[in-house]
């Protein structure tokens, strides 16, 4: 042969069929191909090939012995044998070893039914074990952190677990402890495993070793019905399966197949968040005020006093006295619904933008995830994406460890990313890294329309310069880039939320309603000027599954339905419209914003589309954004945030700024009223760096308060933490958690020290040695 | 068509049957005043059982409900806490519930069992005004802990494999061996029955 | 002197009671010897061997709820059962049982006696129409077109069968025609007429293998799918008394009525009656054992394509008989 270079592809012959494949395949791969099962258990193909369990073996000709399938590549005329007397003894042999130690589980593991070794078992096992002495006894029911219980004698170490978390995640926090019969799945430091993305470990795991603490004994796979649809706690949008049994959730799985979205993987809110929707705290029936009392009534009373709410207020100022706030949690269809309504009522004052997110589309440059993994910088501005979109935050570790790519921020404070990370704090930083990349993505968190103007135009200029850039923005709500879209912004003359405010609070806003949403947890002016102006409107409707700080403002409160309750579709950042699925019964007595919408208009006597009209919009394409992404004009008429973050100015009177980030378990909605998850839920910290600790003398479980600058606005009882890696001078706080709202601070605002006590007086075990 | 002797012969054979019939010995048994000892696998009313220290035998794994063709059976399985162990491992009965109305009796429920949990008793006597209350849950289906110790449900020709052996030794109410008069509600409803002797 | 209608009444009373304790236990005759024929031991719990069940049923029936249709016609529906009833009971009256019957009781012996009680059974067809349309309901109302069409088809033939027997005997009078069997019953001269008269006869009181009124499988309960209590019960009773009269009718046309058998005159007429009446009933009940129920096509063309020509067959050659035979 005289080709140049190495073959691109390379033929051979599996039981008896030839088959051809790209050089460098996997003979495991190259099976898939020809309908034959490899059994494996420590190979995955997100995971690569580990060569730990032999379970694999497959005859090769012209090889003596057996070789595992998953870490053999193909080569040219191989003639692979499957199946046969020699493979089967050879995994006959294995599964004897493998089964030694294994204990007699299988009634009460939770793996039962849908595991690897049973179905192994039953194909190659033998029917009485050989051991003559006692099986090894190993710690079983271990907690093993906060969601994963750990039965180590079920653990044939395959280590997809510790290669998840090492590949995949890049945490390296799991490790195999000891050697031999004594080795133990545990983590490295002894702390408890603590991992955004630790659910997906009990998936990977073959056998019931790894399991979930949520799904402990709840149900058996044959049990669960499975609806596959779509995860709506972030905007992501990763597909999920959800195992409904007797009408409970029992369990969220990832859809391995989704390598578009999430890759396969689930973070755990998306995963772990479904107790929520059967908390006793949910309103199951429609609340009408009376006096300083709610009283249940009927949807029929319900509808009717919305409705003449809604009239009486479009009979007394007119359209500019109606408001609506919301969309970011509903579905396309509700959001075109209410967009249709509104329109009709000649309604303009709408806006989805309950938080402190401004924007939602990303631009003339949209990208989709896959141009993510393929870019060569990443540069994450203001919030980490670890924080707002976990999954999006897997695929930049992936980019960075598996395909080279460099990951710098910009803005922010603590990117928690667990691969390496550059912070820059210039812009003259990020010019710098620049120099000679082709393909950026930019990930911003869509909060400083400001920055985003800046950034706007500095890709601009990178675009000229021929760089090819593509743009995501990972906000708060999951379909904000749907409410964007289809039209939950302020119409001609109409006011945004901020204004709408300022008219309730001067009394020109007769009328509100919000769906879904929460702004006196989440809105930047601070939860009491937003409860404040909410208290003005004399007629505020909440749609919410929960008495939130907004509902409890409200004159009537509509009983919706979660996400697992509704079918419809949402588009996630990335601008893919992805269906839901009605997973579960809902509750009696509530009803989905799109219902009541449709029942709204009807007492109305308003037209709004049909349900095939209403389907054919929510789920067109959307068109290519010219704009957005820091264009200001096009979220005309919202006040930019306080400030620049923490890349401008220099630390005020007190000498100590604040850093207002979010966390995953963070919210006063699904995750606060999910008592399931109560562990999960973040304390309201204040993160300090060792020297500003050392500078204020507090200590690690001390509790403090923070004044603003102005003493208005304060965080009460904050747990101190020291990291190292905080910037100093800086207190870095969580937003949106309701025991301390820190909505109405901005990153980089003075605050002052307030009361504080120290730790041995409240809980002398939280004081490290 | 038949011949007209047929038909003669054909009226003559049916009319001399049910005479012949009026005059046999019938097998009806007076039941509640006569009662028939049972087969000794009958497969009556279900009954979970114990071990002789009193823990639950069933462990909340749910191959009774799979193996169940009549979908009677509603387990959920449970976590012991602790302080209060309920079966001797993880897992327990959470909820046990059976649709006896749903039932047939087929005893696939007893052959699924790993432990020997559920089994049929000889018991049949569970007619009621409700239909709810043909479900019967732990409360009823769990042997009282002071029943006595019985023979081990299965009683089959080979008798038990040695490796097994753990499994004599059980809490329940029914003496395979004496059959249902010895069972512990057995012997209640007789007493209850007594008053109803007629012939 | 006791007054005539004295005497009337306490007939009547003693009749009354007779025929209605005859008519209870007759039911738990019937479905004593269903039992046995059907391998059980039948109703044996109340009283000794169950023979205090018909005085449980009464007590039963009297306690049930009277129900009334919402759209039965309020006056129809309640009047039909005592419609059945009255005919049922009527016949009694003019049914002789002995010599002694028609002699000293002075009851019974009435010219055209037979004539009257078809009179009577043809009356107490209404009873069932009516309540099959009265009920306001489809089961009832098709088993009521049912009885209807049923008793036109099968009276005829009945009617046949009977004259040929009058013709023998020269007289309406059943005491006549008793007496006129001294000597040969006229079960040997009409044995055709006397087997169509059975075939009739047991569809005229709408029994089993005839029992198309009522059929449970086709009908629910057929007219009286919507009465309950005691309006069910006066069905009921007439039901059991339309097949003793029945029973009587034919045992005084074709066995000699109280004619001992053997010239066993020291046994008493009357018990000679009653023991062919029960042969009667029992054929009655052996037959609803053994033979299925037939289609309604079936019966239809039975009643006018074979039993209606055979009987007028049998009529015309007893008549030409008699012609000759008398000339
Ligand atoms: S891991 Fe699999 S084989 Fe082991 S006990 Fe669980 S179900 Fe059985
Ligand atoms: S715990 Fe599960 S995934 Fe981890 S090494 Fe053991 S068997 Fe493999
Ligand atoms: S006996 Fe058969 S039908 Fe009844 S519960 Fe058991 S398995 Fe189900
Ligand atoms: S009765 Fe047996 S099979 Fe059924 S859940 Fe309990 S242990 Fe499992
Ligand atoms: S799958 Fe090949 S060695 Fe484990």
């Amino acid at each position: 042969m005289t080709e140049a270079g190495p073959p691109q592809s390379v033929s051979l012959t599996i039981d008896g069929t030839p088959v051809t494949v790209p050089a460098g395949t996997l003979v495991v791969e190259a099976a898939k191909t020809v309908d034959t099962d490899v059994p494996v258990y420590c190979y995955h193909p997100k995971l690569g090939p580990a060569g730990l369990c032999r379970i694999c073996l497959v005859e090769i000709e012209r090889l003596p012995k057996l070789q595992i399938a998953c870490n053999t590549p193909v080569a040219e005329g191989m003639v692979v044998h499957t199946h046969g007397q020699k493979v089967e003894d050879g995994r006959r042999a294995v599964m004897e070893f493998l089964l030694l130690n294994h204990p007699l589980d299988c009634p009460i593991c939770d793996k039962g039914g849908e595991c690897d070794l049973q179905d192994f078992s039953m194909a190659y096992g033998q029917g009485a074990s050989r051991l003559a002495d006692a099986k090894a006894s190993k710690p079983k029911a271990l907690d093993l952190g906060p969601t994963i219980v750990l039965d180590d004698e079920r653990c044939i170490v395959c280590q997809r677990c510790t290669r998840f978390d090492d590949i995949i995640t890049r945490e390296r926090s799991l490790v195999v402890k000891d050697r031999g019969q004594r080795d133990v799945i545990a983590t490295a430091s002894g702390e408890p495993y603590r991992s955004n993305f630790s659910g997906n470990v009990t998936e990977l795991c073959p056998v019931g070793a790894l399991t979930s603490k949520t799904y402990r004994f709840k149900s058996r796979p044959w049990d669960n019905h499975r609806t596959a649809t779509t995860c709506t706690q972030c905007s992501v949008g990763c597909q999920l399966f959800v195992d409904e049994r007797y009408g409970t959730i029992a369990r969220t799985m990832s859809v391995p197949s989704d390598d578009a979205i999430s890759d396969g993987w689930l973070c755990d809110r998306g995963r772990y968040n479904i107790g929520f929707y059967a908390d006793a705290r949910r309103i199951t029936a429609p609340l009408l005020r009376r006096g300083e009392q709610y009283v249940q009534i009927g949807w029929d009373d319900a509808v009717e006093a919305w409705a003449a709410g809604l009239r009486d207020a479009l009979g007394a100022a007119g359209p500019q006295a109606v408001g609506v706030l919301g969309g970011g949690r509903l579905l396309n269809e509700e959001i075109v619904l209410l967009v249709a309504l509104m329109q009709e009522l000649g309604v303009t004052n709408l806006d989805w933008r309950a938080g402190r997110q401004r924007q939602a589309t990303p631009g003339r440059y949209a990208g989709t995830y896959a141009e993510l993994e393929a870019a060569q910088l990443i540069l994450a501005v203001g919030r980490p994406p670890s924080q707002t979109a976990p999954v999006l935050d897997l695929r930049i570790r992936k980019a960075v460890s598996q395909r080279g790519a460099r990951y710098v921020t910009y803005g922010g404070h603590a990117a928690g990313s667990f691969v390496g990370v550059t912070p820059l704090r210039s812009a003259d930083d990020v010019e710098n890294v620049l120099s000679g990349v082709e393909r950026v993505a930019v990930v911003w968190d869509g909060i400083d329309l400001e920055l985003g103007a800046r950034l706007a135009s500095a890709i601009d200029g990178w675009v000229a310069r021929g760089v090819s850039v593509t743009t995501y923005l990972s906000g708060e709500a999951n379909n904000a880039r749907g409410a964007e879209a289809l039209g939950m912004v302020p119409r001609s003359g109409g006011l945004p939320f901020t204004g709408m405010l300022d008219a309730a609070q001067n009394g020109r806003l007769r009328s509100l309603s919000i769906f879904g949403a929460n702004p006196v947890l989440h809105h930047p002016l601070g939860g009491a000027s937003v409860a404040n102006a909410l208290e003005r409107i004399p007629f505020l409707v909440v749609s919410e599954l929960f008495l939130t700080e907004t509902a409890q403002r409200a004159h009537l409160i509509l009983p919706a339905r979660t996400g697992f309750e509704k079918a419809g579709h949402v588009i996630n950042l990335a601008g893919d419209v992805l269906p839901v699925h009605q997973a579960h019964a809902a509750p009696p007595g509530t009803l989905a914003d799109g219902d009541m919408l449709v029942a709204l208009a009807a007492e109305l006597a308003a037209e709004v589309p049909g349900p095939e009209d209403v389907l054919a919009r929510a789920t067109a394409a959307l068109p290519a954004a010219t704009h957005g992404f820091g264009d200001a004009a096009y979220s005309e008429g919202v006040t930019a945030s306080k400030s620049d973050g923490m890349a401008a100015g220099k630390p005020g009177g007190g000498g100590l700024r604040i850093a207002v980030g979010s966390d995953i378990f963070a919210g006063g909605g699904t995750i606060w009223f999910d008592e399931t998850l109560a562990e999960l839920r973040p304390d309201p910290a204040a993160t300090l760096s060792p020297a500003t600790a050392a500078r204020l003398d507090v200590h690690i479980g001390d509790r403090l308060d923070l004044l603003s600058s102005s003493g208005d606005d304060s965080l009460q009882g904050l747990v101190v933490r020291i990291d190292a890696g905080a910037p100093d001078d800086v207190v870095a706080v969580i937003d949106g958690l309701p025991e301390a709202p820190a909505n109405s601070f901005a990153d980089g605002d003075n605050v002052v020290l307030g009361a504080r006590r120290a730790a041995d007086a409240l809980e002398p075990a939280l004081v490290l040695p | 068509m038949q011949s007209f002797g047929g038909a003669v012969m054909a009226l003559y054979r049916g009319f001399a049957t049910t005479l012949q019939f009026a005059f046999q010995k019938k097998p009806t048994v007076q039941y509640p005043s006569v009662r028939k000892q049972h087969a000794p696998r009958f497969h009556g009313l279900h009954e979970l059982r114990r071990y002789a220290d009193g823990k639950e035998r069933c462990i909340g794994c749910e191959l009774c409900a799979i193996a169940c063709p009549a979908n009677a059976i509603t387990v959920i399985g449970a976590e012991n806490a602790p302080d209060d162990r309920r079966s001797p491992g993880e897992r327990f009965a959470g909820r046990y519930e059976i649709d006896e109305l749903r039932c047939i009796f087929c005893g696939l429920c007893e052959e699924a069992c790993p432990t020997d949990a559920i089994v049929l008793t000889p018991r049949f006597e569970m007619a009621d005004y409700r239909r709810g209350s043909f479900i019967y849950s732990k409360d009823r289906l769990l042997v009282p802990p002071d029943a006595g110790v019985g023979a081990p449900p299965d009683e089959r020709p080979g008798g038990i494999p040695a490796d097994l052996g753990w499994v004599t030794e059980q809490k329940s109410t029914v003496d395979i061996a004496r059959g249902y008069d010895a069972t512990y509600n057995g012997a209640k409803l007789k007493d209850e029955h007594k008053g109803l002797t007629l012939q | 002197m006791i007054p005539w209608w004295a005497i009337a009444l306490i007939k009547a009373a003693v009749i009354l009671f007779v025929v209605v304790t005859t008519f209870a236990y007759s039911m738990l005759f019937e479905r004593k010897i269903m039992a046995w024929m059907q391998l059980r031991p039948g109703p044996n719990r109340v009283g000794p061997w169950g023979m205090m069940q018909p005085a449980a049923d009464a007590a039963k029936m009297m306690f049930k709820e009277d129900l009334t249709p919402e759209t039965a016609d309020p006056l129809i529906y309640r009047l039909a059962p005592f419609i059945s009833l009255v005919c049922a009971m009527g016949t009694f009256a003019i049914i002789p049982f002995s010599e002694s019957s028609a002699g000293i009781w002075g009851m019974g012996n009435v010219n055209a006696g037979i004539l009257v009680i078809f009179a009577l059974t043809s009356i107490g067809v209404y009873g069932i129409s009516l309540a099959g349309w009265s009920s306001g309901s489809k089961f009832p109302l098709l088993g009521s077109v049912r009885s209807t069409a049923q008793m036109i088809s099968y009276e005829l033939a009945l009617t046949m069968s009977v004259i040929g027997v009058l013709i023998l005997a020269g007289t309406t009078s059943l005491v006549g025609i008793v007496h006129a069997q001294r000597g040969l019953w006229y079960i040997a001269p009409q044995l055709v007429g006397f087997i169509i008269f059975i075939i009739a006869s047991v569809a005229e009181t709408n029994r089993a293998p005839f029992d198309l009124v009522e059929a449970e499988s086709e009908l629910v309960g057929g007219f009286h799918t919507e009465y309950s209590g005691l309006r069910f019960g006066l069905f009921f009773i007439a039901e059991y008394l339309n097949m003793i009269t029945v029973a009587c009718i034919a045992t005084l046309l074709f066995l000699g009525g109280w004619n001992p058998l053997f010239g066993l005159s020291i046994v008493p007429g009357i018990v000679w009656f009653i023991v062919k009446a029960g042969l009667f009933i029992f054929m009655y009940i052996w037959l609803r054992t053994t033979l299925p129920r037939l289609r309604y096509d079936r019966l239809m063309n039975f009643g006018w394509k074979f039993l209606l020509p055979v009987a007028t067959l049998n009529l015309m050659v007893t008549a030409a008989v008699v012609a000759v035979t008398a000339g």
